[in-house]
């Protein structure tokens, strides 16, 4: 069969194509645009219009969300800008923009402020068609704009045969990852008001990623065993009509308040009752009243705003807390950005060993006790992380000793991860650390060195879109892991498969992904530029193993391939050389290329 | 089989709408025909001239998973009589409740296998949200007629009826007429309705007065039309009935609803404001249904 005669590429829920960078040159110069609006992130990614009464623009922030601007006429004035955001994308209201956004959208206020609408409909639209250089970037590609505006999300994006890092996606499901809401862990307790539907019954991007990022359900996640306690008031259609809904969630907080082990509760709401005019802040503000317990919303509540993001609730836990003296916060550590896993507990092990004591660990779980004493340490460790950036502002002006930058993922990474923070203790602390790293090395050493000669016999590869180069090369963009140069360490080959759209220049990220990493010369980039011939390098390119965040990847199942993702990838050195075997073993597991044509279906 | 009739009154509330539509039911019924009376009001109060007391429960109340028909009741008069029921004041989703009696007849196919001749809508008055237009959709109602008075925010809410069956017209809605229902000076209140429905493009079906023998029938929870079935009011009601029943839907003219300017015009100058230009009267085609 021929490659063309491939089949669509189906079954890819919330693989949802983003569109690369595609600003108007003209209008970035004619509002002097270009670069960072706010010079520190937030640039203005696409302009568009939609029918001939809205523009509409994009900002783009580093933590990856979107906030769009649309600019409209006003009833009965003329034609101007009127500082109104129609939409903030993702699913975001205007309080929950970042300050980065509000910067950057209020800067651009400001220059189109006095525009004539018209004026910028016709720099948007009637841009004079010059003929191309040469060397010129091409035409924006149809393919990866909105196509039907600004009030469209699409689904089954056109380029999402392309698409297996998923980034966006993974990025534009904040209730779902860590990226931005408050999880709470320990004593807490979350309370859910809204239809079943809504709350439990979609298909979830957890449920069908396998992302690193995508874990709030996963048991082997931040969560205690079991979970903190989660409740339902279940918001049914008479509930709706009748407006008696509140009465579940006042009964069920009747209930919390006899459970005394549950100290915070974590309270949200899908938008039915907020669209309603549900009051659930009285019942929530009474019961705080009556049980003294502290009410976080991570959502909206019926009336008003009530959302209080993550730095907001860490900046108002911390000022409350009580400071400790320095002799209690004497040989304890926190730990900030650290998913709880058995790597991390290991890593936790081995400081406790050497005589440094966790104090609190908190990020992306939150337990209210944790912050309560959170300053009762000496040292503060932060896991590289973009998204925690604005957490990580309130950590920094705490009065602790800051270790950042450092990621313990990786035989070498964990131990100049343990070396380093041994080292913001006293030199005790440091020998006894060196000692025991080197006991470690000599257990772990042998088998690290049999797996890395079978890792060697194996490729692993990663298809990547514009975009997805710089955030596999950022540790702070992908969970504190440079996830190329991990299996590089442990001897893979690595392919880069890399999407080169027609007439544009190589993307330098490309290079400088590959570039220091060890084995340098099994190392390759190849490019594609149609879905033919992706797919006949994923079939005959000799892979073994391709990253993807899409869990059961059909794209890769009927090729034979296996995947992986940041969840395999464990901190720690004892967990490098678990993920190292996990790999190693997935890469030699004949299941996949034997039943290929069983699992994957189609060709 | 004859064709069965779907009538909606709309209007501003507290305007006569049940009155209205409760003598439009009992009418068709006493010609013979089968009539379902739905009351689309949260008060529950359109079938309480029809049953001879408050409906005993309505949809909303029937509890889920329960048999929405047990809602329905029939009058002495044989009427079936059904009220959409809503929330308490202040709270809920009265829209919501009406979507929901309508998704429930269409999924008991109420208005279908030959069970009805004739189903008349009382709808509350001022349109807030597209909830209340919900038996626009799907077939429900072919027919709307505007219960009004001369007075401003009567007039208002008409204008804006007439714009919500403009947005519907494209399902097969038409706008029947404009029933007239005056308090004081029922003449010269008339003459403006005429011309107000002359500026929406549609015609005045009828004009009530003042009529103490109404009164008098409501506070013995009955429609006139069988408390004094030969009074003049009576007559009326018939032939406001018979008038409604006679129409084609197929062939009503779109309403022109006004703009804003040519509404304020009109509520300041009356039936004296000059009309404005005529929009195009040509209906959209109706889907197959």
């Amino acid at each position: 069969m021929s490659p063309a005669a491939e089949t669509p590429e189906d079954g890819l829920p919330h693989c949802r194509g983003y569109a690369p960078e595609k600003v108007r040159a003209r209008l970035e110069g004619r509002l002097k645009l270009a670069g960072n609006p706010d010079g520190a992130g937030a640039r203005l990614t696409r302009v568009g219009t939609e029918s001939e009464s809205v523009l509409w623009f994009v900002l783009q922030g580093a933590s990856g969300k979107e906030a769009w601007l649309a600019v409209s006429p006003v009833g009965g004035e003329p034609w101007a800008f009127n500082g109104r955001t129609l939409k903030i994308s993702p699913r975001s209201q205007e309080s929950e923009l970042s300050a980065l956004h509000r910067v950057g959208l209020e800067r651009l206020g400001a220059k189109l402020d006095g525009t004539s609408f018209e004026s910028l409909r016709r720099l948007i639209k009637g841009r004079p068609a010059a003929a191309p250089a040469p060397d010129a970037a091409p035409p924006p590609d149809a393919r990866t704009q909105p196509p039907l505006g600004p009030h469209c999300e699409d689904w089954a994006h056109p380029d999402q045969w392309r698409e297996f890092c998923c980034f966006p996606a993974i990025e534009w499901c904040p209730g779902e990852t860590f990226l931005g809401s408050v999880m709470f862990s320990g004593s807490a307790c979350t309370l859910r008001y809204g239809d079943l539907e809504c709350q439990e019954g979609l298909l979830y991007l957890s449920h069908v990623a396998q992302s690193h990022w995508a874990f709030t359900k996963d048991p082997g996640g931040d969560a205690p065993a079991g979970g903190i306690p989660e409740y339902l008031a279940l918001l049914d259609d008479r509930d709706v009509i009748q407006g008696v809904g509140v009465r579940k969630v006042e009964d069920i907080l009747e209930r919390i308040q006899d459970t005394p082990s549950q100290s915070s509760l974590q309270f949200y709401n899908c938008c039915i009752p907020m669209m309603t005019g549900d009051d659930v802040r009285g019942p929530l503000a009474r019961f705080q009243e009556r049980t003294g317990r502290k009410v976080v919303f991570t959502d909206m509540s019926a009336v008003g705003c009530h959302q209080e993001s993550l730095s907001q609730h860490i900046l108002r836990e911390l000022s409350a807390a009580p400071r400790p003296s320095p002799k209690a916060a004497e040989g304890r550590l926190n730990l900030a950005g650290f998913r709880r896993t058995r790597g991390r507990d290991e890593l936790v092990g081995l400081l406790a060993d050497v005589g440094v004591e966790l104090n609190a660990a908190i990020l992306p779980a939150v337990a209210p006790e944790d912050l309560a004493g959170y300053r009762r340490a000496a040292v503060q460790v932060l896991m590289p992380n973009t998204y925690y950036r604005e957490v990580y502002e309130v950590l920094g002006g705490l009065a602790l000793r800051t270790l950042a930058g450092l990621s313990p993922y990786g035989g070498a990474g964990a131990a100049r991860w343990l070396r380093a923070v041994g080292a913001c203790f006293d030199g005790a602390v440091a020998a006894r650390l060196e000692a025991a790293l080197v006991r470690l090395d000599a257990t772990i050493q042998p088998e690290w060195e049999r797996l890395s000669q079978r890792a060697a016999a194996h490729r692993a590869g990663f298809v990547l879109g514009p975009g997805d180069a710089t955030r596999l090369a950022d540790p702070a963009s992908s969970a504190g892991v440079q996830i190329p140069a991990l299996l590089a360490e442990m001897g893979f080959g690595i392919d880069l498969l890399v999407f080169r759209e027609r007439g544009r220049p190589d993307d330098a990220g490309w290079q400088s992904l590959l570039s220091g990493l060890p084995g340098a010369d099994r190392h390759r980039i190849v490019p594609f530029g149609r879905r033919e011939e992706l797919s006949r390098s994923l079939r005959a390119g000799g892979l073994s193993i391709v990253y993807s965040n899409i869990r059961n990847d059909r794209r890769l199942i009927r090729r034979g391939l296996a995947a992986f993702s940041l969840r395999d990838l464990e901190m720690g050195l004892p967990g490098a050389l678990r993920s190292l075997r996990r790999l190693v073993e997935r890469c030699e597991l004949p299941y996949f290329r034997e039943n290929a044509r069983l699992l994957g279906g189609g060709s | 089989m004859r064709r069965m009739e779907r009538i909606a009154l709309f209007g501003k509330g507290g305007g006569g709408k049940s009155t209205i539509a409760s003598n439009i039911s009992y009418l068709y019924a006493k010609s013979g025909l089968r009539v379902l009376h739905v009351g689309c009001d949260p008060k529950r109060d359109s079938t309480l001239r029809l049953l001879g007391r408050r409906a005993r429960t309505s949809i909303a109340d029937v509890p889920f998973p329960g048999d929405p028909l047990q809602a329905i009741e029939r009058s002495a008069d044989g009427i079936d009589c059904v009220e959409t029921g809503g929330p308490v004041p202040g709270i809920g989703c009265a829209g919501r409740g009406i979507i929901m009696a309508m998704e429930q007849f269409e999924r008991l196919r109420l208005l279908e296998q030959d069970r009805y001749d004739a189903v008349v809508f009382d709808v509350l008055g001022d349109l807030v949200c597209g909830g209340f237009a919900a038996p626009l959709r799907n077939g429900f109602v072919r027919k709307v007629a505007v219960v009004l008075s001369d007075e401003p925010m009567s007039l208002f809410a008409a204008n804006n009826l007439a714009r919500m069956v403009r947005t519907h017209a494209g399902g097969g809605v038409a706008l029947a007429g404009l029933i007239g229902n005056c308090r004081y000076d029922a003449d010269a209140a008339r003459s403006v309705l005429e011309g107000f429905a002359a500026r929406l493009g549609t015609e005045l079906l009828a004009s009530f007065g003042a009529e103490p023998l109404v009164r008098r029938a409501e506070r013995a929870c009955q429609t006139v039309s069988r408390f004094a079935p030969k009074s003049e009011v009576s007559g009326q009601f018939a032939r406001l009935a018979t008038t409604l029943r006679d129409l084609d839907a197929s062939v009503l003219p779109l309403p022109t609803p006004l703009d804003d300017a040519a509404l304020d015009m009109f509520l300041r100058d009356g039936a004296d404001s000059p009309a404005a230009p005529r929009r195009n009267p040509t209906r959209p085609r109706r889907p197959g249904k």
